[in-house]
Order: C-alpha cells, then sequence, then structure tokens
C-alpha cells in the first residue's frame, strides 16, 4: 500500500542519500571528530573554533582518509576553510533567505562509523548580526537545540538538498545555522589571498566614558567611546601619525565605540586602501588618513 | 535574663554588630522579623567583646561589606562566637579562607528567612555557611589587576592570526607545551575559556592591536 507517507519516507530518504554524498568528516587529533561540507573538489569548510590550534587534519569520505591543510579559521564567524583533494563533487548551495522559522531542514555530517544525519527544524530566523567575537553574518539561523558534537562543522539542507548554512555549537546548548552567504565570502577571499588576511591598523584601544557635551559635539549617539592606549611601532596607524590618548571617533565614516566596533570596520575594508580616520584631539577634531595592510608576519 | 520564647525558644539571644548606623538598623529589621529577640546592639568591636560571653552561647548578628564585617568577625572568632554576616559588597573566592575556622555563615544580603534561619543553626552547629549568591557578588574578571605579560600578549596575537599551537610554538621557538601554557594564563587572566573568546577579550581590553 503506497500512502502520502511511504513516498514521504521515500522522499526524505532520497534526500538524505544525497546530502550525505557532500559532507565528510574530519579529524583534528586526539580523537576529535567533527563534521564538514565540500564545498568544492578541493575545498571543505567547517567549524572553526573546534578545528582552531589542530596542525594536522584528515578528512574521512566515504571511502578514504585524506590529509586536509587549514587555510583559514575565521574565529568570528566560526568558519575554516580547507584544503584537501576528495575527489567529491561540491555542494550546490542555496541562499539561506528562503529559510523561514519552522522550515525543516537536514543536517548532515560524518561520525566515526558513518553517515550522520538528523532531521531537525528551523527555530528563528532573524536579520544581520553580529556574533560576540564580532564577526558579521548575513543572518541569524537557530535551529533546534542540542546538536551531537560530531555533527559540528556538519551541512544543513532545505527540502530541495540545497545547502543553506553550516550547523555549529553556541553557548548553551543552541544550535547555529552559518548562513551560506556568508561562508561563500570567506571562502571567495580565501580563494583569492590563500589565507584570511586580516586588516591591521596598529593600534590599542580602551573603553572611555564621553562627557555629555563632547557626546554631542561630536553628535554621537553613545557616550562609550575608544580611546589609544598605545600605537605599534611602524604599524600604518603610527605611520598616519595616530597618538596615544587619541579618541577615536570614526573610520570610514563608521562610528567607533569600541575596540571590536573598529576590528569588524576593518575587517570590511580592502588592504592597501586609504581610509579616513576621525579622532578627536586635544580638544579638536582631526582627520587622518591610513593606509590599512595586513600585520607584518613573524 | 530575657525569657525566649516562639520557634527559636533554645536559641540565645543575638547581638547585633555593626559600626554603621544604616546597617546596623537593617540587621535588626531583619534579625526581629526572623523571630530573634536581640540581646544588644554593638558599634565597635571592642564593645562586642565586653557583650560577648562564650559560655552563655550568645551570637553575632553583622554586615555591610566584607570589610566592615571583618573586624566583629575576628572578634567573635576570637570569643569562640557563632556569627552570621549578611554581607553586600562584592567578595572574592580568597574571602572563603575566613570560613576556615567555622562557626561563621556568609549570606548575601536580604536572604530568605528560612536561609537565614538555617544559617544561624548551622553557625552555632560550628559549622561554616558560604552562600552560593555570594559568588554572583564576585568582582568582574579582573581586568587591571592582570594585565598579559609581553609573551602572553604575542602567543595571543599570533594565535589569533589562526596559526596552530605548534606553528606559534616555531614561530617563537618554544615548545608547544610552553605556548599552551602561556594560552591557559591568558584565559585565566581574561576569564574565558575559549582562544575566540581570549583574542576578543585581549583587544576589548586593550591588550591586543587591531
Amino acid at each position: 500500500m503506497s500512502s502520502v507517507l511511504t513516498e514521504w519516507a521515500v522522499a526524505r530518504r532520497a534526500l538524505a542519500r544525497k546530502a550525505a554524498l557532500s559532507v565528510v568528516g574530519i579529524d583534528r587529533g586526539q580523537g576529535v571528530r567533527l563534521s564538514g561540507i565540500v564545498w568544492d573538489s578541493e575545498t571543505l569548510v567547517t567549524a572553526a573554533e573546534i578545528l582552531h590550534g589542530a596542525d594536522t587534519v584528515t578528512v574521512q569520505t566515504d571511502n578514504e582518509a585524506v590529509p586536509a591543510e587549514i587555510l583559514a579559521c575565521d574565529l568570528s564567524v566560526d568558519v575554516a576553510v580547507l584544503r584537501a583533494r576528495t575527489g567529491a563533487s561540491g555542494v550546490s548551495t542555496t541562499n539561506s533567505t528562503g529559510l523561514a522559522a519552522g522550515d525543516d531542514v537536514l543536517v548532515a555530517g560524518r561520525s566515526h562509523t558513518g553517515s550522520a544525519l538528523l532531521w531537525t527544524h528551523v527555530e528563528q530566523v532573524g536579520p544581520a548580526w553580529r556574533s560576540r567575537s564580532g564577526g558579521a553574518l548575513n543572518r541569524l539561523i537557530r535551529l533546534s537545540p542540542g546538536l551531537h558534537p560530531t555533527l559540528e562543522g556538519g551541512g544543513t539542507f532545505d527540502l530541495e538538498g540545497r545547502l543553506c548554512a553550516m550547523a555549529v555549537r553556541g553557548p548553551r546548548h543552541q544550535t547555529i545555522g552559518i548562513p551560506s552567504e556568508t561562508i561563500g565570502r570567506i571562502v571567495s577571499t580565501v580563494r583569492e589571498h590563500g589565507r584570511l588576511p586580516q586588516p591591521y591598523l596598529g593600534i590599542r584601544l580602551q573603553p572611555v566614558g564621553l562627557d555629555e557635551s563632547l557626546r554631542q559635539q561630536l553628535s554621537r549617539d553613545s557616550s562609550n567611546g575608544a580611546i589609544v592606549v598605545g600605537v605599534e611601532p611602524e604599524s600604518p596607524a603610527a605611520a598616519a601619525g595616530l597618538l596615544f590618548g587619541d579618541l577615536i571617533v570614526s573610520v570610514a565614516g563608521q562610528p567607533i565605540h569600541n575596540a571590536i566596533d573598529l576590528k569588524i570596520a576593518l575587517s570590511e575594508m580592502a588592504l592597501g586602501s586609504p581610509v579616513e580616520v576621525q579622532v578627536y584631539r586635544a580638544g579638536a577634531s582631526l582627520e587622518l588618513t591610513v593606509s590599512v595592510r595586513e600585520r607584518a608576519r613573524y | 535574663m530575657k525569657v525566649a520564647c516562639g520557634p527559636h525558644w533554645d536559641l540565645v539571644d543575638p547581638i547585633v554588630a555593626a559600626s554603621s548606623d544604616a546597617v546596623r538598623r537593617e540587621l535588626v529589621n531583619l534579625t526581629e522579623s526572623a523571630d530573634f529577640r536581640i540581646l544588644a546592639l554593638a558599634g565597635e568591636p571592642t564593645e562586642l567583646a565586653a557583650l560577648l560571653r562564650p559560655e552563655s552561647g550568645s551570637w553575632v548578628v553583622t554586615g555591610g561589606s566584607l570589610a566592615q564585617a571583618h573586624p566583629f568577625l575576628s572578634t567573635a572568632r576570637s570569643a569562640k562566637a557563632a556569627a552570621v554576616a549578611i554581607l553586600t559588597g562584592p567578595t572574592q573566592s580568597d574571602d572563603r579562607a575566613i570560613l576556615s575556622y567555622g562557626g561563621l555563615a556568609l549570606l548575601r544580603a536580604m536572604p530568605q528567612m528560612r536561609t537565614f534561619q538555617a544559617a544561624v543553626s548551622a553557625s552555632r552547629a560550628h559549622l561554616s555557611v558560604w552562600d552560593p549568591g555570594l559568588d554572583a557578588l564576585a568582582e568582574p574578571a579582573e581586568s587591571i589587576k592582570a594585565p598579559l605579560s609581553p609573551r602572553e600578549r604575542t602567543v595571543l596575537q599570533l594565535t589569533g592570526a589562526g596559526l596552530s599551537t605548534k606553528a606559534v610554538a616555531r614561530t617563537l621557538d618554544i615548545s608547544p607545551n610552553t605556548v599552551k601554557f602561556h594560552l591557559h594564563s591568558t584565559f585565566a587572566k581574561l576569564g574565558v575559556s575559549s582562544r575566540a573568546e581570549a583574542v576578543m577579550e585581549a583587544i576589548r581590553r586593550g591588550e591586543l592591536a587591531v
């Protein structure tokens, strides 16, 4: 007897099998296993926080184990990009804008014993947000809580079998979906540079409270300010003449209230481009032009 | 001598001790509303010492900040009397050391009646009581007190740049275990539990440059 339920079950199984083809298991040593997504024939993505600090990483596919190289770990959005020749074909992705609260999704990964698949659903979809570590995510996607650790970094697929997010574990047993657009942005940056460049200014900032009169004078909506407590020698900031004690008012027109604001503003800037920095120094506003570059490597 | 009655008829009445009038008033209210009759008030440790008679089993209620309560607690301790302190100010985990003498209860301000009464019974039985609510009053993870060392900064900065433990070790020509040691020490100083949090917290505190 074929009912709508059996048809439903058959369709779900087909979808699960297809999804399982575009995910892998990732061993980061010391018995730690997580999952990863085959982005294309030589690129994998997975959760950064678990992978961070690992040296040798092995990728487990259906039939083989291959070594992988970590190209970048972006801790602010929890996305790591790896290079590995898995021979698997890349996943088909879709924009996460199609997701709505209540949608069924499939989280696919690979445990030590084989495919690990979890049917779950989207609990909440929200606008673009910033993680606690200052990362810009295109959309807030919260899945049902309680993800098994091996499924961390697993692909989150819609009912068409297209990848819309990566599942990661957040604080307090939350399961967060990192939107496919956010992952795509990081993968293309890494492809362009071979790694994730970190735009760098070279100043250390500490929070400072602004007097009401100064807040009004600078027409800011908050009394939180950030003051320079250190300028690294030979940094872009030193070259531009930033000084200890400067209040950073804005960078490229974006108001800066704390060091994390500055980090986020910088992360959106192209290397080598001139950036206007407005500072308040000795009772007067001042515009400086800084050329943002990468921090010199050791 | 007064004749005690009510639910705590077996308890000798307490002495309320605090140097500040306002604190003393609050402690009196609390003690009375918990059905204890107050034997006496003391505004100074010397007054308290004169009032305490070890053989009578009298006990002490004090409060305010731990610094304010401390002289009265010491006086109670030397008279081998039980004491309950209702603390308002911040405490640190080190402060628990004071409990080692026994017969001392440290409670957070505005305790529930039952908590207060239980603390009295416990301290009079020479047990120590630490209200877990006091941990919430603990000072936030000590910024200025513990700045990162230059080495810790360097390790954290390289970590933030995405280097693995081994890569950091190679770069600085130290062993991977030393790198881990420095990282854990920065975690403790910054009050965090992961590398990502450590990097962000260090940036927030002006320990790392952006």
